[in-house]
């Protein structure tokens, strides 16, 4: 399987300043990845580039395999559409439709027939628990049923990378987890591949990987292996402190 | 900071929103004062023969398209009140009092009311030379009108903008005070649910429609018009009403439902532009009702008053076929008119002194004619020579040929002309004098007159004289015993100039009271110019009330527009490109824009065809002129539906 993103000494500017720095990165397909990192830390920058919402300023980026520089606006767009997925942290769903018309509506834009539509539809559902709230619309759902939703919507259209921005940043932690909880599955269950950008630990815990970002730079990587997410989730918090202290 | 200064800077930050209400004052003052300054204007007053009816008739006028002036620029002044909501709200946050805030809101509207004056007045000066030469040219008028600022004009639209001034404030005052400083901090909520549709009141609402055209369509001579017309106007004014109001909180609501419920509703952006009209269902029920009614009312006002000028000119010559017409007072008076009018600048075309017996009727009068009421109560019988004589002398072709006790009735302006078949002939009896009763077998209905409306130069048309056309042997067997009348018949040059020559005539016929008179020239300038003025007068009403109706829609979508901006600004997100967008503001605002104008067309073409048209029928221009009339206010639609869709496009736009 070819490598969903791959970087090499990607840096973005803003006029002068510097937001990343020499970033090199590869992301695996299956593979369920946090990146870390405080407030100005430039993590919503890296995710706005890697989903071709933000131009580069130097370096490389391919996505699968293919040069981020040489694809034009309307291909990079189609690029986005098809093959990438989208859960943000205030949920994004359209108000004026129910729950199902707003997890169909990238298949509908993308003129899918009904019938395929039902069928890509069945599992996720099941998966992410939401028969029940189908018809409703997004006022009269809770924040973690939106979140559920909102995922739904993210893989419907089977793309190679779910991009995920603070997913649980509105949620509380009941919501929090079992939304987490979900992802993981999604991501056993249907392989897909996960990306998620997040100040938040504990949201970091449910990842397999987490990098962690400081002043434009990866200035740390650790992966979860064979040990409990519990285990995980100190070493993240020791490393998080460790990082934070050399800064104070 | 003063007041005044906190003033001028809202005006300069706010100048989008302020230029959008700017325009619509302004407007407003053009409109009214290009009225108003015809009203005084020298040249336009000179050349009327009737300047009081003019003056009242435009007074009339005048405040109706004031009255529309309030409404539309109260309806601008809400929308510009509510958008700025939240910049009132930080001022009284920070400490301004209520008085103080809507102490600002007067200076500005002032500031705004000054500037529009000026503009206006400058503009609608230039304007009212151009709608006065057109109001000449209607009248036929051969007046030049020269630009002129009339002060009584320029004082009357200041102070009735003045007026207006102090309304928007007080608008402006209950909407400061109703303002909570709690709506700050609360991001609106879209907690509605998409209104309950019921398949039944959909039904309800095709079925009062179709009612309604089916009265409307069952012609005005069908049973149900003649014999129970005021309950058959209710339920087709109800029907239409009713079935418009269901029609768009209903019917379009089930047809979204039923959409909604197909199997393909999820294939293609069916899904975007159905969603959010769910929603403005509730919103746009009264809205798109009142753009449907308000548009089938312009265009009905519009083609119903062209119609009534474009007649006018033969009407008056139909109502009023004699040039001068009087019953003969002795050979000693007729001499002396005779001797007037042949000297004066009017030459005679013919003279012809005619007989008529006078009998009194027997039967009711409502067998014979329509409107019994505007005749005299007793009847006039012609002998067919004397009628088919004058009839030549006109040129018209509307000779009859009768035998026997057959006669014709002479009904003009019927509604319902016709020829009674062999066996069906109504019989009507009249009695002559000590006589005993004649029966007479009416053969035809004619619409056509005899002897015209009485008139005289003051009030134009009276009553009129009913009259029969019977057989000559019949008439030279009742003459022998009956009472008769002459009449006095003139044909003259110029005719429409004649009022001066009419008013001497009639003062000497005058002199005995209650006698018939009836001459052309006394009707004809009144007609041509009151109608003249009616058309000109709701050219104007229809332009404030286009107005309104496109500050309605122009409003709705700006306001619709802001609200749906986070939307768009997600869809975005997800991947839908530029393209798209346009696609679904099109569809959407489609199927908003679209029944009101078909519904409107529909009902206004639909009365207009089946019970003015049907009625001037040897009019062939006219049908022509109403659907012009129709395509002018379409292309006004169009225009207002493209720029509503690029204004629409151009706000979710500039959003993300």
């Amino acid at each position: 399987m070819q490598t969903v993103i791959q970087t090499k000494n990607l840096s973005k500017n803003y006029g002068t300043t510097p937001v990343l720095k020499n970033i090199d990165l590869a992301i695996e397909p299956g593979e369920m990845t946090a990146i870390m990192g405080p407030s100005g830390s430039g993590k919503s920058t890296l995710m706005n580039v890697l989903s071709t919402i933000d131009r580069l300023s130097g370096g490389e980026v391919w996505l699968e395999g293919k040069p981020l520089l040489d694809m034009k606006k309307p291909e990079a767009r189609q690029f986005r559409q098809e093959r990438m997925g989208f859960i943000f942290q205030d949920y994004n769903l359209l108000d004026t439709l129910t729950a199902k018309e707003n997890i169909l509506l990238p298949l509908s834009l993308r003129q899918f027939k009904a019938e395929e539509m039902e069928r890509r539809l069945a599992p996720i559902v099941q998966a992410l628990n939401i028969e029940g709230i189908l018809a409703k619309y997004p006022s009269e759902m809770s924040g973690g049923q939106k979140q559920r939703v909102a995922s739904a919507r993210a893989i419907i259209t089977n793309p190679a990378i779910v991009f995920a921005d603070e997913p649980t940043g509105a949620l509380d932690s009941r919501s929090a987890t079992q939304l987490l909880e979900q992802l993981v599955q999604l991501n056993e269950t249907f392989r897909t591949t996960i990306l998620m950008v997040t100040h938040d630990g504990y949201a970091a815990s449910y990842c397999k990987r987490v990098i962690f970002l400081r002043d434009g730079g990866i200035v740390n990587e650790i992966y979860a292996g064979e040990q409990s997410r519990q285990t995980f989730y100190d070493r993240i918090l020791d490393t998080q402190s460790l990082m934070g202290g050399k800064r104070r | 900071m003063t007041l005044l200064e906190l003033t001028l800077r809202n005006v300069k930050r706010n100048f989008r929103l302020y230029s959008i209400y700017l325009f619509s004052m302004i407007a407003g003052v053009i409109v009214q004062y290009t009225f108003s300054s015809l009203m005084f204007n020298a040249d336009v007053l000179e050349a009327l023969q009737n300047r009081d009816i003019f003056k009242a008739g435009a007074a009339i006028a005048s405040v109706t398209v004031f009255l529309f002036i309030i409404f539309f620029i109260l309806y601008a002044n809400s929308f510009f009140m509510r958008q700025r909501k939240k910049e009132f709200g930080m001022y009284l946050l920070y400490g301004l009092t209520e008085k103080q805030v809507v102490r600002m809101v007067f200076y500005e509207t002032l500031v705004i009311c000054a500037a529009s004056l000026v503009t206006g007045i400058l503009l609608g000066g230039m304007l009212s030379k151009l709608f006065g030469m057109l109001l000449m040219n209607m009248m036929q008028y051969d007046q030049p009108v020269s630009l002129s600022f009339p002060i009584e004009a320029i004082a009357a639209t200041a102070a009735l903008f003045f007026l207006l001034a102090l309304i928007i404030s007080a608008q402006s005052y209950f909407m400061v005070n109703r303002l909570q400083l709690t709506e700050l901090f609360h991001a609106k909520a879209k907690a509605e649910k998409p209104v309950r549709v019921s398949a039944t009141l959909a039904f309800v609402a095709v079925l009062l429609l179709v009612t309604a055209f089916a009265l409307i369509y069952s012609g005005k001579d069908s049973a149900v018009w003649q014999e129970y017309a005021a309950p058959s106007l209710l339920v087709a004014t109800v029907g239409i009403i009713g079935g418009t109001y269901l029609f768009f909180r209903q019917f379009a609501g089930w047809l979204l439902q039923t959409m909604g419920r197909r199997k393909k509703y999820h294939e293609g952006n069916t899904v975007l532009w159905t969603s959010s009209l769910r929603f403005q269902i509730r919103g746009n029920t009264l809205n798109l009702s009142f753009i449907t009614l308000f548009g089938t009312a312009i265009m009905m006002l519009m083609c119903f008053m062209t119609i009534n000028y474009k007649v006018q000119f033969e009407a008056v010559g139909r109502n009023l076929p004699n040039d001068i017409a009087f019953e003969s007072r002795g050979s000693e008076t007729n001499r002396m008119i005779d001797e007037l009018i042949g000297g004066s600048a009017h030459g005679i075309r013919y003279h012809l002194t005619h007989k008529a017996i006078v009998a009194a009727p027997v039967t009711e009068m409502d067998v014979a004619f329509d409107e019994p009421d505007y005749y005299t109560p007793d009847l006039l019988l012609v002998s067919e020579a004397a009628y088919n004589e004058a009839v030549d002398f006109r040129g018209d072709d509307e000779q009859v040929e009768l035998q026997g006790n057959e006669a014709v009735v002479l009904s003009q302006g019927s509604d319902f002309p016709r020829m009674f078949e062999d066996g069906k002939t109504p019989s009507f009896a009249a009695k002559l004098g000590t006589e005993g009763e004649t029966t007479f077998s009416l053969v035809e209905k004619k619409d056509y007159a005899y002897l015209g409306w009485s008139t005289n130069p003051l009030e134009s048309m009276d009553i009129k004289p009913a009259v029969f056309v019977i057989s000559d042997e019949v008439y030279d067997s009742l003459s022998k015993t009956a009472d008769a009348r002459t009449f006095e018949i003139y044909g003259i040059e110029d005719a429409k100039n004649a009022e001066e020559l009419s008013r001497q005539v009639h003062t000497i016929v005058a002199e005995s009271p209650g006698i018939y008179y009836s001459s052309f020239a006394d009707v004809y300038s009144k007609q041509i110019e009151g109608s003249s003025l009616m058309l000109f007068s709701s050219g104007f009403l229809a332009l404030v009330a286009t107005f309104a109706l496109a500050s309605v829609i122009y409003f709705k979508q700006l306001r619709e527009a802001t609200d749906e901006r986070l939307q768009y600004a997600i869809l975005r997100k997800i991947g839908v490109d530029n393209r798209q967008f346009k696609n679904v503001i099109r569809k959407q605002l489609l199927f908003v824009f679209l029944p009101p104008l078909a519904l409107s067309i529909l009902y206004s073409w639909s009365i207009i065809k089946q019970y003015i048209l049907e009625s001037v029928s040897d009019f062939p221009e006219l049908p022509g002129i109403t659907w012009g009339i129709i395509g002018v206010y379409f292309l006004v639609y169009l225009l207002l539906y493209v720029s509503s869709t690029n204004l629409y496009y151009r706000i979710i736009s500039r959003g993300t």
